[in-house]
């Protein structure tokens, strides 16, 4: 890469930007006016509101009942009364009470239709009174009331009517309500002291809440939750002023052409488009933290409550590093869309819905409780937003950020050569991306969309598995799970009309195999074991997994049923969906090397649960070489169901057990069986790859 | 003025609109469900926040509870999601370093609040309380909420313990009771909240169907090099402007009418059984319906913006050369179309005459009124007069503006502004 | 007239396109250029002289067969061959906001030219081709005219020693023709080697050394106009290209 011509290319993109006013104007300068002008008026507008309902006069009637005239005094009284502490709090300034308004109640005289004058806003509120709480004949029981104070035999009770959809009716109700049970508390008072009981209410249970967090902490919280979508969203913004331009534009123009016919090589103009988004998403970004921070210094608009935007020093440069593979991740799917789309306007079109998906990724963090020990360290973008929100509360996980990292820079390293491949120019002209497999829709597509059907289908299964929580049944979760992965490939197999025999290796495997499988489960089992204790050194086995799994397979539930359910079921549907429909996918995109390796671990990711991840993999990678060496998938299906069977034995039946504390020649034995079990397996339909 | 040739123009000027994708995901496809499926995702969202954070298993520790409190417990034990580990007073000497011990803990994560009584025994049972929490973590805050309302109700129990004790009795202790009563009916209720949502995306949703056909049918063809085609057909070019125009008017219009429909639609489909759910019953029994009386009322307003909104991005788009120049000339009437509207979402805001005369804010104002079920006919006669003449006026400036020659080919170097100086100087002074 | 700069050999480029299918745009295809020569490739639109071009100019990958630009070949060492190669076509667009200083400076260290020459090479263009007075102004504000200087001028900047003109005078006027056909006559003079495409005639017979006649992506004949005169007993340009597509018209034999 020649820092040359990449410096040459950016400045030209950055001096074209600089020579357009209008984009200039009405996507940079027009925002930064606008928004903290529109906040600002929001915020006017309701203070406005509270100014106006605090400062007017509310008008109230008490109905009249002849035949009730006592009830009808009291609720007079107590009105009157509650009313009165309404004025003396206006002057007397407490501290419980807040809003300390200024508004003013207005008696007239009940009218015959209170409804109507409610409707009419001639009345704003109506008080009514029950005798007693039993008699039953309130027919204006609405469902939006609320019963104050302890059951028991109330005295009476006071009705407000009111109309919660008008704005003036619903806010005298309010303080009616509230200038009526500050009343209450202090004619309690006033009769617990008459009756020999001196101590003030409020000296009962007093309660000192003690925050153990810094201030910083708690305010990290709120920040951290909200910090990864506002700055990827003020990214976004600005990265697509220059993204739109930088492939879409420019073949439009016929522009790009002729770059491609110059001495700069694919990957510099790539790198050249990349840091011009950068730079001016980065300024952009700049400009706008630094314009509200300014608003609010100003006062002009208020700043959230409880948010102090105080971050370290270390922190903030840690918080810097860990997002610019997200920076790089966001411009990098910018600049692919852009290459992708053939014209300015349909690159505005498609970046909606890519940021819509980058938004609700980095949104995440909002989630309360979740914490990057799970399998959201996996997930781009959401990994980098949960990790800064950990480190904005003090918590340094260091190697699930450093795996965050990592997964973030690997994502953005892939999306970039994406973009690389995008400028191969065969698109560019023939303008059409199509190619004979997209038009024919046949089993030739499928090996190029298998990614999208088994990440949706992760997706799916993380979703669906995060809300199951606790509460299912473990064999049903077992049970859907299997039929989720049956139907998926059911659906494929249909919708690419792939053919079974082939795409699942229903073949008969050499008999040799199955000696295979019974050499290769303990074995297997051994290394498994193996990788989840060395992994376990990072990522212990939460405790809550282990009681739950007891719980789920349990002395109570019968052999048969933990045998189908965990051995039985699995051993087919993940089989089939694995070794069967995503192996025949990735097969013509890899060499046996990377096509095991891929394929084991994607179903090892498969397992939500983080710390079963590396154990799973190794099984997965197992698997697959089971199938490409035997051409079959029966044995490995063999393999799953014993092993499951074998691990879930250890657990409940005292004499199958692994070494309590394995040693290295464990390991080595373990390793040549393996070895010896795959020779066992090769056989007439052993597959092209492993040759 | 030849209809035929308008109507004929404006035919073909709508059939291409629904072959060209950007113009029917954003005249329709967005209006339709954009809002309804942003409604449903936010609200989704928030339950499952609001789940997630109920579902909070607390670890909680409470020191030297007296007797006379045993009640906490079991207000605790209610959800079954606490897990309370009930301790012994530390010993007087202890106490400082217990509690740094229980910091400590909550640090680490490994508690989430506690709740340490000191009895002070005035009055017998009486106790200082503290609470300590870690604001730093969900869970913590969580389990915070719980043991305050647990204290605040054992409290209120205590004081009705001694009321009882001293011989107040149940009423005489209650002293009343208040019961609020909504007269609202769930109809009203719902057109309450219709009346503050749908207007406001009413009026984006119209903005944004008419932004795209404005832009294409002007900056767009030029762009394409079909406006020269356009304008050598035997027709004057004034018939040709109108029939644009028709379109993009049409356009908003439809875009506008969709939205309100998906708006209503999404409200009884996601709301009123999100409502139910927060509300644990029967969702207060919120309807979300228009009255019949609103339907007219809005198709008018819809044809009020439409015809305005459109008529305005004509005159601006009319300067572009480009599509995208046309866009970023176009977008400040949204800003401009969208601000009075947000500015002005205030529930309580009377719909007066004086109002009636600005238009846009007028058309919100009279709409919200008319969800709610109250048709001011004063108003709407002020109203419709006064959109009128602002739509009469920007297609007297557009009409002047494409009768320049430089303007209608595209020629002209500048924008609107650069254009009413030149309209304002004196003839002579034209270079 | 001896060097061989560019060596074309079986060049073949395979396309599927959305409504004809499988497209075989060039089959075949050998030839080669010297330097101080204009070879011309003379076709009908579409008969696959800009994929061929294209390919060699390593905007397209051939699906078999080499090209090599001074040696080095465009499917393994693109940024040589690019760096050593100047592309014009009408669809090789320029920045509308750059001045012509500013696009010949920049194309000039994209291609790689020598850093401290750079300033001299661009004052050398801008006066050799006439833009003095305009090298200021933004392209968007220039005529057609000077558009076409600027961009034969960006085509040159780095001194590449081939040169590529596709379809160049496309939509010119007769006198921007003629200006574009002395230019390129000029820069045959400075010892450069050119591949011109045409499905101009007159064109063709005017400006080419050789000419190279090619058909449904294949070369049919390639030589000097008398070689072509020659082999086909025909006088006039017109009527040896007519008698070449013509005689293959059946399904081909080769």
């Amino acid at each position: 890469m020649n820092r040359r011509t990449v410096s040459a290319l950016v400045g030209n993109d950055l001096r074209q930007l600089a020579r357009n006013p209008r984009v200039l104007v009405f996507a940079v300068a027009l925002p930064l006016v606008i928004w903290p002008l529109m906040w600002f008026l929001t915020s006017l507008t309701t203070e406005r509101r509270q100014e106006r309902l605090e400062s007017r006069t509310y008008t109230y009637a008490v109905a009249e009942d002849p035949r009730d005239a006592e009830h009808a005094a009291n609720a007079r009284a107590w009105l009157e009364r509650a009313l009165a502490v309404v004025g003396e709090d206006g002057q007397a300034d407490e501290a419980d009470t807040p809003e300390a308004p200024a508004v003013r109640f207005e008696r007239v005289d009940a009218p015959d239709d209170f409804k109507a004058a409610l409707d009419e806003e001639q009345l704003h509120v109506h008080v009514a009174w029950e005798a007693g709480a039993g008699d039953g004949s309130n027919e204006n029981v609405d469902v939006d009331s609320e019963t104050l104070g302890n059951a028991g035999d109330p005295a009476q009770r006071i009705v407000l009517s009111y109309r919660a959809d008008l704005d003036a009716s619903d806010a005298a109700e309010g303080y009616l309500r509230r200038a009526l049970e500050r009343s209450r508390v202090e004619v309690r008072e006033k009769r617990l002291a008459a009756a020999g009981f001196e101590a003030p209410p409020e000296d009962l249970l007093p309660l000192e809440r003690i925050e153990t967090a810094s201030e910083e902490q708690t305010s990290g919280l709120l920040l951290g939750r909200i910090l990864t979508a506002i700055i990827v969203m003020m990214m976004l913004a600005g990265g697509s002023i220059v993204a739109t331009d930088a492939l879409a534009g420019e073949k439009e123009r016929g522009t790009l052409e002729t770059l491609l016919t110059t001495a700069a090589s694919r990957i510099e103009i790539v790198t050249a488009k990349n840091l011009s988004i950068l730079t001016v998403a980065f300024a952009t970004s700049v400009l706008n933290i630094a314009n509200i921070v300014l608003w609010m210094q100003l006062d002009v608009i208020p700043a959230p409550a409880g948010l102090k935007l105080v971050i370290p020093v270390g922190a903030a440069m840690l918080l810097l590093f860990l997002y610019a593979p997200a920076a790089v991740l966001l411009s990098s799917s910018l600049l692919l869309v852009s290459g992708r789309s053939k014209t300015y306007k349909e690159a505005q079109l498609l970046f909606a819905p890519v940021m819509l998906v980058f938004l609700a990724v980095a949104a995440i963090p909002v989630l309360p409780g979740i914490a990057l020990r799970s399998a959201i360290v996996v997930v781009p973008i959401a990994n980098l937003g949960v990790a800064a929100r950990e480190i904005l509360t003090g918590q340094y996980d260091w190697p699930l950020i450093a795996a965050a990292w990592a997964v973030a820079a690997a994502a953005a390293a892939v999306l970039a050569r994406a973009s690389v491949r995008a400028l191969s120019a065969e698109k560019l002209i023939t303008a059409s991306d199509l190619d004979a497999a997209d038009l024919t829709g046949g089993p030739a597509l499928f090996p190029r969309r298998v990614g999208r059907w088994f990440a949706a289908l992760w997706a799916l299964l993380l979703v669906w598995q995060l809300n199951a929580g606790g509460g299912i049944d473990g064999r049903l979760l077992i049970a859907i799970n299997m039929a989720i992965f049956g139907a998926a490939a059911w659906l494929i197999i249909a919708r690419y009309r792939l053919p079974v025999r082939e795409t699942l290796s229903l073949r008969a495997p050499p008999p040799a195999a199955w000696l295979g499988v019974l050499i290769g489960v303990p074995a297997g089992l051994l290394l498994a074991d193996g990788v989840v204790r060395l992994a376990s050194l990072a990522m212990p086995i939460p405790e809550e997994w282990i009681e739950a799994m007891a719980e789920a397979f349990g002395a109570d539930v019968p052999v048969w049923q933990t045998l189908f359910f965990f051995a039985i079921l699995p051993g087919i549907f993940e089989e089939i969906a694995f070794r069967g429909v995503l192996l025949h996918g990735l097969r013509r995109r890899f060499g046996p090397v990377r096509l095991v390796l891929v394929a084991g671990i994607a179903f090892g990711f498969f397992h939500v649960d983080l710390f079963r991840i590396p154990g799973t993999s190794l099984l997965g990678v197992l698997l697959v070489i089971a199938v490409l060496r035997s051409g079959s998938i029966y044995p490995a299906m063999a393999w799953h169901a014993l092993h499951n069977a074998v691990a879930l034995g250890s657990a409940r039946i005292e004499h199958i057990r692994l070494p309590e504390q394995p040693t290295w020649w464990h390991y080595v034995l373990a390793t040549l069986a393996i070895l010896a079990a795959f020779r066992l397996m090769a056989g007439p339909f052993q597959s092209r790859e492993l040759r | 003025m030849d209809w035929t040739a308008i109507r004929l123009l404006y035919l073909s000027e709508l059939r291409s609109a629904l072959r060209e994708r950007s113009v029917l995901i954003n005249g329709i496809l967005v209006p339709l469900l954009m809002y309804p499926l942003m409604m449903w995702v936010m609200f989704s969202g928030i339950l499952f926040v609001t789940a997630r954070f109920e579902s909070f298993a607390s670890r909680v520790e409470i020191a030297g509870l007296p007797a006379e409190h045993r009640g906490i417990l079991d207000s605790l034990d209610e959800d079954g999601r606490t897990g309370i580990n009930e301790v012994a007073a530390p010993p007087a000497g202890a106490a400082s370093a217990y509690r740094e011990e229980v910091e400590e803990r909550l640090l680490a994560g490994e508690l989430d609040a506690a709740l340490i009584f000191e009895a002070t025994g005035d009055p017998p049972g009486n106790a200082a309380v503290s609470l300590l929490s870690n604001g730093s973590s969900d869970r913590s805050r969580s389990a915070r909420g719980r043991l305050e309302r647990a204290l605040s109700a054992e409290r209120s129990a205590w004081l009705e313990r001694i009321a009882a004790r001293h011989g107040l009795d149940g009423a005489e202790w209650q002293v009343f009771d208040v019961r609020s009563n909504n007269l609202a009916t769930g109809r009203q209720m719902g057109q309450f909240l219709m009346g503050m949502l749908i207007p406001l995306f009413f009026v984006i949703m119209i903005a944004n169907g008419c932004l795209y056909p404005a832009i294409d049918s002007t900056a767009g063809e030029r762009e394409r090099n079909t406006w020269e085609t356009t304008s050598t057909l035997a027709t004057r070019r004034l018939n040709v402007v109108t029939a644009k125009y028709l379109y993009v008017a049409t356009m908003g219009t439809v875009a506008g009418a969709l939205n309100a429909a998906a708006m209503v639609v999404s409200f009884r489909s996601f709301l009123g059984p999100l409502f139910a759910r927060l509300g644990g019953g029967d969702g207060g029994g919120l309807a979300f319906e228009l009255p019949l009386g609103s339907l007219p009322v809005l198709f008018l307003t819809a044809v009020l913006l439409g015809a305005l909104i459109g008529a305005a991005m004509m005159i601006l788009a009319a300067f572009a050369r480009t599509f995208k120049e046309g866009q970023s000339m176009v977008t400040p009437v949204i800003l401009l179309v969208v601000f009075p509207v947000i500015v002005l979402n205030d529930p309580g805001m009377a719909f007066t005459p004086a109002l009636a005369g600005i238009p846009v804010v007028n058309v919100v104002l009279l709409l919200r009124q008319a969800i709610a079920g109250n048709v001011l006919w004063l108003q709407l006669g002020i109203t419709v007069l006064a959109n009128g003449a602002a739509i009469v006026a920007c297609l007297w400036i557009a009409s002047r503006v494409l009768r320049i020659e430089e303007i209608a080919t595209g020629a002209f170097e500048g924008n609107f502004f650069q254009f009413l100086r030149r309209q304002l100087r004196p003839a002579g002074g034209k270079a | 007239m001896s060097t061989v700069q560019v060596e074309v050999q079986g060049l073949s480029k395979n396309f599927f396109d959305q409504s004809r299918g499988e497209v075989n745009a060039v089959q075949q295809v050998d030839f080669e250029c010297r330097r101080g020569e204009i070879l011309g490739l003379l076709g009908a639109n579409g008969a696959g002289k800009t994929t061929t071009l294209r390919m060699i100019s390593t905007v397209l990958q051939p699906t078999s067969g080499t090209a090599r630009v001074l040696g080095h070949d465009v499917a393994s060492e693109p940024v040589e061959v690019r760096r050593n190669l100047g592309f014009y076509s009408a669809s090789t667009a320029l920045y509308p906001r750059l001045t012509a200083r500013e696009t010949l400076t920049l194309f000039a260290r994209v291609n790689k030219y020598p850093a401290e020459r750079t300033k001299s090479r661009v004052e050398e263009m801008i006066e050799r081709f006439g833009l003095g007075e305009y090298a200021g102004v933004r392209i968007e504000k220039l005529s057609s005219g000077m558009k076409q200087k600027v961009s034969i001028a960006r085509t040159v900047v780095h001194d590449p020693p081939v040169l590529i003109f596709d379809e160049p005078t496309v939509g010119l006027d007769v006198l921007n023709a003629l200006d574009l056909q002395k230019a390129i006559q000029e820069l045959r003079e400075d010892g450069k080697a050119i591949l011109f495409s045409t499905h101009i005639m007159s064109e063709a017979e005017r400006l080419c050394d050789r000419i190279a006649i090619i058909d449904k992506g294949r070369l049919r004949a390639c030589a000097d106009l008398e070689g072509l005169r020659a082999a086909t007993s025909r006088h006039y340009l017109e009527d040896i290209f007519v008698h070449y597509v013509t005689s293959h018209e059946t399904p081909d034999q080769d």
